[in-house]
């Protein structure tokens, strides 16, 4: 266990939510859209292939977790030989940072399209940047907490939504199935897998769970949350637009807006939208969270906060000069964003896994070392 | 400093600030020498001359002649801070032992002898006879002692027991603590007549030498937190310590937090039930409020009546008292952010009459919202410390002048003093007025967030908060807890109110050693109607 990991604790809930919102609090609103723009009606199949990514990415950290029990990913790799330790991780990194970036970029998009129209995108990211950067400076401990706060609201009031607008529900908006055949819902799943293998950033924070029993039980389940939660919306956003979905920036968000609880409230999309800034706020901070943690073991130091300030101005960087408005964001999603992520986030554990077993392998003498768990 | 110098520097002032100055400086060495552990002297008069140094020549200090058989003694006392009926007890005890045995007797033997001796210390330097003499004691002497021997007479004039004002109730017991460490001590232990109950008591204050008690129950309060608690206490290193405030802003966790992280109350009734569930209690003498610690946001939204109505009533309240911390602290910012970014949020009916009435305001939202919470902090501030005469003058002031003419001039308008209105109430119904100052104080700056960025200002101003109390601990006990880490056992107490019968555990946030309070099956349930008993009876 690295020094810095030793104190802090989440608890299996924690772990739970957070893995939820990692994925659901961005992909309820890109997800069908992204989906039904490459595969039409069948876009609600999307979810549960993209979610195989998911799992995979899973089952690489639980071997990993158990060969270097209480080691976040980028620690783990210091059981390689010297150059590898470096190496391995470093794409993880980059990656990391540069993601944190774009989801700075896509908090901001999404609060200056539901709440902000005319405002500057610096003046939406960088007051958010701040609060998150609080967040993760005070440590993995009160991002949990805030998971536990801001995902349970998120989580009721998107069911909410499904449940108020079942009257608008067709299945006929769904049929006919596959009509294209399989291969425009494969295709369309890629950026939703990728979306999935995000979850490797569990790897920086299952250490720090309480209970190491319960790891496996907990990432598993939370996966499934994840599928059931992303499935369900999906079906319900297109039976009730249908082909329109694929038109819609954020489908599942309009569908909020179709919902009309009495003459008193008529606005039910702004408590949405609300609560879903919350849920997203929480997937900034896992992401904010992971990747200055992630440096930190990179630099081997025992204290992430002098890191946070760095990550937060490259994250405003990244999101205010390197994706300039919606085109160059919406080109880097379709095109490298998901070989990008795929690759890192399966390459990584997968390399480190390996190459520690061949380390292991080679150093039988030292026996009871980090293998005799794997 | 050589003497000439100071000489030349003492000739320049009066014979009466010389005389002052040589007596402070003679005092001065007297502390020093007092440091030091100087032992008491043998002979009375020596004795008298040093304590008369030592207190710097104090005007109440009384020195009484007596004779212990044929020893001449001496009893030194500060005269108002003794019980006049205790002392002549005392002294008729002291004269009548005086026969041939008690002229050759040492203070031990007159401690043995006197009734009430176990109250009676010996004091062997001049430090602790000046130190106890300032605790109003009282101080024997007699020729040929090489000790003089302390008599615990001390008595200080305090107020009778009253309902406190702050706290009062319309169920529930009516007294409460007053200025006196041993009545309230006694107050506590009226109510709860456990032997668990331990007391440690501590002097704080380096001038001050304040005493201080930290009760716990011994077989339910976690030992870490009595470690915690007694370790943060003896680090208090003040020269005095007049409120428990001074307590409290030394040992909490984040000294910066606007929040409180400590309860603190003037009832007996609240402390026991505190301890009752694991808490550590500290009384502070020369103050009526009791600290007690860990605190929660939402023990800090629990008052002690609440327990002594109906159950439904408490869940009610506590549901209410949730949507009062969010009227205190949000409502003015919302009504800011959406009159002036969201204007399509609002209903239309509603819209038209917020258009109209803020027509001929010149300000925006913010400024007239900053404007209008700023003048009630000010009435609110001015009517804390008025007497009750002129208080009224002042709401006058503020309800007409303020209030209705600021709207019919035009410089205000009317939903926004109705907000303002809102929110000061709303604040006002929060049982811990601490925890309405942290929200008041936050109010401020979600007003400005909200005239910056609107709602989206408002959110963040809200998860900068949520972020601060998720952090927050209060002696190692996160202080969102149960809900925030989760403990859907102690939900049941902290956001529901459940009657007693169902709430068979102590909450576990504060990890009671014994985490179980009452029996099982104690709902109350109606009895088997008496025919059918008679009928089992029958066939019995």
């Amino acid at each position: 266990m690295s020094p810095r990991t030793r104190g802090e604790q989440i608890t299996a809930w924690q772990l739970f939510l957070l893995e939820y919102g990692l994925v659901v609090a961005s992909a309820q609103l890109y997800l069908i859209g992204v989906s039904a723009r490459a595969a039409g009606r069948d876009a609600w199949l999307v979810a549960p292939l993209a979610a195989l990514a998911g799992l995979a990415v899973l089952l690489l950290l639980l071997p990993l977790q158990r060969r270097y029990p209480g080691e976040s990913l980028v620690a783990a790799a210091r059981h390689l030989p010297p150059v590898l330790r470096q190496l391995v991780p470093l794409p993880f990194l980059l990656w990391l940072t540069h993601s944190t970036g774009v989801l700075t970029n896509e908090f901001a998009q999404f609060i200056g399209t539901t709440l902000l129209p005319l405002a500057p995108k610096a003046l939406i990211l960088l007051p958010g940047l701040m609060v998150g950067a609080y967040a993760v400076y005070l440590g993995v401990e009160t991002v949990g907490r805030m998971a536990e706060l801001l995902i349970p609201p998120m989580a009721v009031i998107s069911g909410l939504i499904l449940l108020l607008t079942l009257p608008e529900f067709s299945f006929r908006n769904l049929q006919p199935v596959l009509l294209d055949g399989p291969l425009p819902v494969v295709r369309a799943s890629l950026v939703p897998a990728a979306w999935y293998a995000e979850l490797v950033m569990l790897g920086q924070i299952q250490p720090h769970l309480a209970k190491v029993d319960r790891l496996a039980r907990v990432s598993l389940a939370g996966w499934l949350a994840v599928t059931l939660a992303l499935f369900l919306m999906g079906v319900g956003t297109l039976g009730v637009w249908g082909l329109l979905a694929g038109r819609l920036m954020f489908p599942f968000y309009s569908l909020g807006t179709l919902v009309e609880l009495g003459e008193f409230l008529p606005r039910f999309d702004v408590i949405t939208t609300a609560l879903w800034t919350g849920g997203m706020f929480v997937k900034f901070m896992v992401f904010f969270y992971v990747t200055v943690s992630g440096w930190a073991d990179w630099l081997g130091l025992d204290d992430h906060r002098p890191l946070v300030p760095w990550v937060g101005a490259a994250s405003a960087v990244i999101a205010l000069a390197t994706l300039r408005g919606e085109a160059s964001m919406l080109a880097y999603l379709r095109g490298l964003f998901p070989p990008l992520t795929l690759g890192v986030a399966l390459g990584t554990p997968l390399l480190i896994l390996l190459l520690g077993r061949r380390v292991a392998a080679a150093r039988p003498a030292r026996g009871q070392g980090p293998a005799a768990g794997g | 400093m050589n003497a000439t110098e100071s000489m030349r520097r003492w000739s320049r002032l009066g014979d009466d600030a010389r005389r002052l100055r040589l007596q402070t400086e003679r005092a001065l060495h007297a502390l020093e020498t007092l440091r030091a552990g100087e032992p008491m002297d043998a002979e009375p008069a020596a004795v008298e001359a040093r304590l008369r140094l030592l207190l710097a020549g104090a005007p109440d200090l009384a020195a009484r002649p007596l004779r212990l058989g044929s020893r001449p003694a001496t009893l030194f006392f500060l005269e108002e801070m003794v019980d006049e009926s205790r002392m002549e007890r005392l002294l008729v005890a002291l004269l009548e032992q005086g026969g041939p045995p008690a002229a050759a007797a040492g203070p031990s033997e007159v401690r043995q002898r006197l009734l009430g001796g176990s109250r009676l210390r010996p004091a062997r330097t001049y430090g602790e006879a000046a130190q106890a003499l300032a605790d109003g004691q009282a101080l024997l002497t007699a020729a040929g002692w090489r000790e003089g021997l302390l008599l615990a007479l001390e008595h200080v004039k305090r107020r009778s027991l009253e309902e406190p004002k702050a706290e009062s109730v319309v169920r529930g017991p009516r007294e409460g603590f007053i200025e006196d460490l041993e009545t309230n001590l006694a107050l506590v232990r009226a109510r709860l007549r456990d032997p668990g109950l331990r007391v440690v008591e501590l002097r704080l204050g380096r001038r001050t030498r304040t005493r201080v008690a930290v009760l716990y129950l011994v077989d339910l309060a976690s030992v870490a937190l009595v470690d915690e608690v007694l370790a943060r206490l003896r680090r208090i290193d003040l020269d005095g310590i007049l409120e428990s405030a001074y307590i409290e802003e030394l040992i909490e966790d984040d000294p910066y937090s606007l929040f409180p992280q400590m309860l603190h109350s003037e009832r007996p009734d609240v402390v026991v039930a505190q301890l009752l569930e694991g808490r550590v209690a500290v009384l502070t003498d020369g103050t009526p409020f009791a600290l007690m610690a860990p605190a929660t946001l939402w023990s800090l939204l629990q008052a002690n009546e609440d327990y002594y109505e109906r159950f439904w009533i408490g869940v009610a309240i506590r549901v209410l008292r949730l949507v009062l911390v969010f009227l205190a602290l949000v409502l003015p910012g919302l009504y800011v952010a959406v009159t002036t970014f969201h204007q399509e949020m609002i209903p239309t009916a509603l819209l038209l009459r917020l258009a109209a009435a803020r027509e001929g305001v010149p300000f925006p939202a913010m400024v007239e919202a900053l404007i209008m919470e700023g003048t009630f902090e000010i009435l609110r501030e001015a009517g804390v410390r008025l007497p009750r005469q002129i208080g009224q003058a002042l709401s006058i002031v503020g309800a007409l002048v303020i209030g209705s003419a600021a709207v019919q001039a035009d410089i205000v308008s009317a939903p926004m003093v109705v907000v303002v209105a809102m929110t000061g109430i709303a604040s006002f119904a929060l049982p811990h007025y601490n925890l309405a100052i942290a929200l008041r104080i936050l109010r401020f700056e979600l007003i400005i967030l909200g005239g910056a960025l609107g709602l989206y200002g408002l959110m963040l101003g809200l998860l900068a908060t949520l972020v601060h109390l998720s952090s927050l601990r209060s002696f190692g006990v996160p202080y969102l807890a149960p809900v925030a880490p989760l403990s859907l056992q102690g939900l049941r107490d902290a956001l529901l109110l459940l009657p007693h019968w169902a709430v068979a555990r102590r909450p576990a946030d504060v990890e009671p050693h014994d985490p179980v309070r009452s029996g099982s099956g104690l709902k109350p349930r109606p009895p088997v109607p008496l025919a059918v008993t008679a009928g089992r009876r029958h066939e019995e």
